[in-house]
């Protein structure tokens, strides 16, 4: 953590807010001849949730893809924690306190629930275990007690108890999304990137799922934030704190629910309206 | 030089047919058939049994053989096996059609008989006319291929260019999902293109007959030699295959003129020569990167769309590795420990010649391992560990009889030996395809069956090099049991890696690499791990076997004859321990029980039922000894918990998760099919 | 009331173990334009392939003219005069022009295959020039053109046109929407599933709004905009009730 945050003596109104986890200043990217995103910059607290959101085509995917590491930006910068990230590979920005999820959950299928935290876990705390385990029959005693606490707490948390010893082949994809997100915290990040998270649930697993994304933001002894990139404007304006609008590549608004609510630009994003229609509006 | 092109020409317009039949059929559904030359060699021998055997006239004999059973064999083996396989994984459909490699040529010796065949007369009649063409001497034969060739060509491109039937070919290859919107069922188009494909099998076959003569194994290996073709054309492009192949056939003849006659290396090396353009194709591929998964893909957005998909589809039930309740892992550990006490006790039972059988078993079963690790466990088709068994067993051989090591250090030697070339295969294979991989290893197997095994000092003139047993273990019976020791000890060795830290990253790795590298696991070294554990216990078990049968003999290390190995596993399970052990004891007994007891023909039986044990993963992929353990363990379970068993409908899903590759699944929504109104 | 072309009736669409579509029911009625709407991910295109017979309903049925179709494979139900245009270009990108509109006549009579493919090609010139180029290159604008002329050739009774704005320049977007417009002047029956909403309203009748696989809201196209604008962005009582902190 950098030492110039928090310092108690600034006056309220000129405090500073908390650097931002995760920050991406000026990030253009061209693919041939069209502009994909062109000088997009946004900036994520700690411990909150942030909405990155857009019509169809609008650069998100493309923009998630420059934070999560699958994509360099032709130019621009990624920070993560202060630290200029911009050319490290996902792998190196795992490493460094980033994790992601997937739209269509990536999920080891021959493992059980528990299996994938306990296996982030040991990635992140006891790397060297990948190696020894290999000839080390010890292996096959229960897991330390820290391990298991640990375990235990994220499983409580995101409510995987009850299935924590399923295979994950044969789980709902709710569930699924959310043995990625505990597979994902296993590792301790300080961010999320969440792709889609809600796609392709219905009511009661948003629900569940919208639940989960606050305890685990407000969860005392970890402090995270999360990115969700969802085409579901509606829900991710009741969730974050902050939103983040694209469109044609370039980011028309940001700011809180209630100013995204209002802006018109937003409006006309999404109800398709531009320079060439105007007019067309129904009889 | 003429006579060399012209000799060219006939290898090459087989090749050029072939590829010809092999492309239609992967860009249409995906599938690269291994089979082809089984199905070829299929249809030659039909063609003889009418022509020769029964005396039918040629054309008579041609027609039926050629026009009509070769498209009857595509239309039957689309409605029993190529229509399931549309949405399998790669790994699926590789199994399936090298179950079907290894099934046919068996089942046509059980209906046409046994004798071997030398020579076969082609499409010209008896005795042959010879033609003189710029004063060089050309058969009738070969002027038949010449004809089929250039018909092949010009009457495929007419009807695919200029007719309604071609553009709905067309129009499937582009994707089957428009094709149906458009009104035109893509399964109808499907069963023309497969009894399409088989008639050019059934051509190739019939043409090539006089050439190499009525042997299965020279026809797998004619075809296996026309994948060079269909890699140059990245699978997809007619005119480059056949042209390609056409080329091959050629250079390959030329290559023979400016090898010195009479050299050792000269016969080797032509026999090398179709592999090496595989070789040379497949690294041409890899440098330019042409080699994604994405090849293997069938159709637009929409068919992929509409496809089933996600992980989260596959069905999965395994108990938890980690801790299981005490029954669960007691019901685990019974099946296993039954079996190797009973595999314990064969050689006190069996008399004579059967222990050294079983001491054969038993080392088969640790090679068998090998398969677990890299198949099972790793999720890859590997078609060369077999290769790396008879590198093991050649090395251990070398060392144990000529520079007189001691066995078992020279059985470890040879495992340590076959353990560098995985890690380069696996090293080579890491960013490929699961089609790619098997072509890969096929061929880096052919290549060293060619080029290696052939050497001298591992010939010795057809005998094989002797091989001694350790002198606390020299009879069968004491000999049994050290392979049998070895098993459990690779055996725990991989129930272990299974259960650690490294077998979940293992899992991670092949069930989803993007997921693994989220949390900052190398899937390049995970892979590698697998790759050369892989080959080191196929070495070792190569040394055992050869030990087992006291002498290492090359030609029993031949590359087809490991998809017999892997088709016998796969059968079984290639998940478990347990069924690499019931596979080597089945591999062993089966054919010698059917040898010394049983008529003759059912000689045969083994081959077919692993064939359609293989070809069986499209629907079991975890084999039929890991089936009836499932049934087996969930009936004691709910004994215990004093429940009716569970429904057997279940029973499908841990299969799902085995074979299947992650982003398909056979049949958990299929696309609408046809259905009788 | 005349009996409705397109009937959906309590529809159920599963992928895997995700469910798509929840008990979707609705009726398009002859001679109508219908817009379906709803965020990405509403489950839009997975009815329209559903209807269509590309993907399976796991409950529910679909009527055509009074037929059930749902369980028919989709070259079945193309045969009865339902053209789909999918998502992303409804051609066979491959082939040439001419080739994707002879697919696309080719369950007509031999004798009335040229007439057809004549009538697509008047409606849209630019592809009289391009008859031999590869579809997959000809630009986004005329590849839509490729897709109506392939769906219009021979005059259909219902097309389902699925974001057929999707990617185009506007000016480029606004002539697919013309075409559309006269296709249902002349008495095709249109689905509309669009995300440029305004544009889609402006054509249509009425209107259904699909939230999270299930019909949110349906009704006169005319009362269709503040409900669409709601239920993309959320009011402030919805947004209370979705998700109590």
């Amino acid at each position: 953590m950098s030492t110039d945050t928090e310092a108690g003596a600034v006056a309220p109104e000129t405090l500073a807010p908390a650097p931002p986890v995760l920050e991406a200043s000026g990030v253009t990217v061209r693919f041939g001849g069209l502009l994909a995103l062109s000088d997009v910059g946004l900036a994520i607290p700690p411990g909150t949730i942030v909405g990155l959101v857009g019509p169809n085509g609008a650069g998100k995917s493309t923009l998630f893809a420059v934070l999560s590491g699958l994509l360099r930006p032709a130019s621009g910068r990624v920070h993560l924690r202060g630290r200029d990230i911009t050319k490290d590979s996902p792998q190196g920005r795992a490493r460094q306190g980033m994790a992601r999820t997937f739209q269509q959950p990536e999920l080891f299928l021959g493992l059980t629930v528990r299996e994938h935290i306990v296996l982030a876990h040991r990635v992140r705390f006891s790397r060297q275990r990948l190696w020894r385990d290999m000839v080390d029959p010890r292996s096959l005693l229960p897991s330390s007690r820290e391990e298991k606490e640990r375990v235990d707490t994220l499983l409580e948390l995101l409510d995987l108890t009850q299935v924590a010893r399923s295979a994950v082949g044969g789980l709902p994809l709710g569930t699924s999304r959310l043995v990625e997100i505990a597979r994902a915290l296993a590792t301790r990040p300080d961010i999320v990137l969440l792709d889609e998270p809600l796609s392709g649930l219905d009511m009661k697993e948003t629900e569940n799922l919208a639940s989960v994304f606050q305890r685990v933001v407000n969860n005392e002894d970890h402090r995270v934030s999360l990115l969700m990139v969802e085409h579901d404007v509606a829900t991710v304006l009741s969730l974050s704190s902050r939103i983040f609008v694209l469109n044609f590549g370039e980011l028309i608004a940001s700011g809180t629910p209630a100013e995204i609510r209002g802006n018109e630009s937003v409006r006309s994003a999404y109800l398709g309206d531009d320079d060439a229609t105007v007019g067309g509006k129904p009889q | 030089m003429l006579q060399y092109v012209i000799a060219g020409l006939v290898l090459g317009g087989i090749y050029a047919i072939a590829s010809a039949g092999l492309v239609i059929t992967y860009v249409s559904s995906g599938i690269l058939n291994f089979s082809f030359g089984a199905l070829a060699y299929f249809v030659a021998r039909f063609y003889y049994y009418l022509h020769t055997q029964e005396n039918w006239g040629i054309i008579y004999s041609a027609l039926l053989a050629i026009l009509v059973a070769g498209p009857a064999l595509g239309v039957l083996l689309y409605f029993a096996l190529f229509r399931h396989l549309r949405l399998s994984s790669p790994l699926v459909k590789v199994v399936a059609t090298l179950g079907l490699l290894v099934a046919v040529p068996a089942i046509s010796t059980l209906i046409f008989g046994t004798q071997a065949i030398e020579s076969a007369p082609g499409l010209a009649p008896q005795p042959v006319r010879v033609f003189s063409f710029l004063g060089v001497a050309v058969t009738l034969d070969q002027v038949i291929v010449y004809i089929c060739v250039v018909a092949t060509v010009v009457v495929g491109s007419a009807v695919l260019r200029y007719t309604d039937v071609g553009l709905k070919v067309r129009a499937m290859v582009d994707s089957p999902a428009m094709t149906a919107l458009s009104g035109t069922s893509p399964n109808a188009v499907s069963i023309g293109v497969w009894a399409v494909s088989t008639f050019f099998a059934g051509l190739a076959g019939v043409l090539a007959a006089p050439i190499i003569g009525l042997d299965p194994n020279n026809f797998t290996l004619l075809i296996a030699a026309a994948f060079a073709a269909v890699i140059a054309a990245k699978f997809r492009s007619l005119p480059i295959a056949v042209g390609v192949g056409l080329a091959m056939g050629v250079v390959t003849s030329l290559i023979q003129e400016y090898l010195p006659p009479s050299s050792n290396w000269t016969a080797e090396i032509i026999d090398a020569v179709p592999f090496m353009f595989i070789a040379v194709f497949l690294v041409y591929n890899l440098v330019r990167r042409d080699t994604d998964s994405g090849a293997e893909r069938v159709g637009g957005a929409l068919d992929r769309a509409i496809t089933p998909q996600g992980a989260n589809q596959m069905a999965g039930s395994t108990a938890s590795a980690l801790e299981g309740g005490s029954l669960g892992l007691m019901a685990k550990f019974a099946g296993p420990v039954v079996l190797i006490v009973v595999a314990a006790l064969l050689p006190i039972i069996v008399q004579g010649f059967w222990v050294g059988l079983m001491a054969q078993a038993f080392a088969y079963g640790i090679i068998f391992l090998s398969f677990t690790l890299v198949t099972g466990e790793g999720g890859m088709i590997w078609l060369c560990q077999i290769t790396f068994a008879g590198v093991g067993a050649l090395t251990a051989s070398q060392l144990a009889t000529n520079h007189g090591w001691p066995v078992l250090a020279a059985i470890a030697a040879g495992g340590l030996v076959a353990l560098p070339m995985g890690l380069l295969i696996g090293f080579l294979t890491i960013r490929l395809g699961d089609l790619y991989v098997a072509l890969v290893t096929l061929t880096f197997g052919l290549l060293m069956e060619n080029l290696v095994f052939t050497m001298g000092i591992f010939q010795n003139l057809g005998l094989g090099v002797n091989m001694g047993r350790p002198d606390f273990a020299v009879s069968d019976h004491a000999f049994a049991y050290l392979c049998l020791v070895a098993f459990v000890i690779v055996a725990l060795f991989i129930f272990n890696l299974r259960r650690s830290t490294t077998g979940l990253a293992l899992n991670a790795v092949r069930w989803s690499p993007p997921g693994a590298r989220t949390l900052g696991i190398s899937v390049v070294q995970m892979k590698i791990i697998v790759a050369g554990l892989g080959a080191l216990v196929a070495g070792i078990g190569g040394g055992f076997l050869a030990a087992a049968q006291t002498t290492a003999q090359p030609g029993n290390f031949a590359t087809f004859l490991g998809v017999v190995w892997l088709a016998a596993l796969v059968t079984i399970g290639v998940r478990s321990n347990a069924a690499a052990l019931v596979a080597g004891i089945t591999f062993t007994m089966l054919p010698a029980i059917a040898l010394a007891y049983l008529p003759s023909w059912t000689g045969q039986l083994p081959a077919i039922l692993f064939g359609l044990g293989a070809i069986g993963v499209a629907k079991f992929p975890d084999g039929t000894l890991e089936q009836s353990g499932e049934i087996f363990r969930r009936r004691l379970l709910s004994l215990a918990n004093g429940r009716a068993p569970a429904p057997a409908g279940d029973l499908r899903a841990p299969g799902a998760r085995l074979l299947a590759a992650p982003a398909t699944n056979g049949d958990a929504t299929q696309v609408v099919e046809e259905v009788p109104s | 009331m005349t009996e409705p072309l397109l009937s959906v009736e309590s529809l159920d669409v599963r992928y895997g173990t995700s469910q798509a579509l929840f008990d979707v029911s609705l009726q398009v009625n002859t001679g109508s334009v219908t817009a379906v709407l709803g965020a990405n991910g509403a489950g839009k295109s997975t009815l329209a392939r559903t209807v269509s017979g590309l993907v399976p309903a796991a409950a529910g049925r679909v009527l055509f003219d009074g037929q059930r179709v749902s369980g028919r494979p989709a070259q079945k139900i193309r045969k009865l005069g339902l053209t789909y245009i999918p998502e992303g270009r409804g051609i066979f990108p491959g082939l040439s022009v001419i080739d994707n509109l002879r697919m696309a006549v080719g369950q007509e009579k031999r004798s009335e295959r040229a007439g057809a493919i004549d009538r697509a090609i008047t409606l849209f010139p630019v592809l009289g020039q391009r008859r031999q180029q590869r579809a997959g290159s000809l630009s986004g604008g005329e590849q839509q053109m490729l897709a109506l002329a392939r769906a219009l050739a021979v005059p259909p009774r219902l097309i389902i046109a699925d974001e057929m704005s999707l990617g185009l320049a506007p000016i480029v977007a606004e002539s697919v929407f013309q075409s559309l417009s006269e296709a249902a002047r002349g008495g095709i029956t249109v689905v509309l599933i669009e995300q440029f909403v305004h544009r889609a309203l402006a054509l249509a009748d009425s209107c259904v709004i699909l939230t999270r696989g299930r019909v949110g809201w349906s009704g006169p196209a005319a009362e269709a905009g503040q409900e669409v604008l709601d239920r993309y962005l959320g009011e402030a009582e919805q947004a209370t009730n979705s998700t109590a902190v």
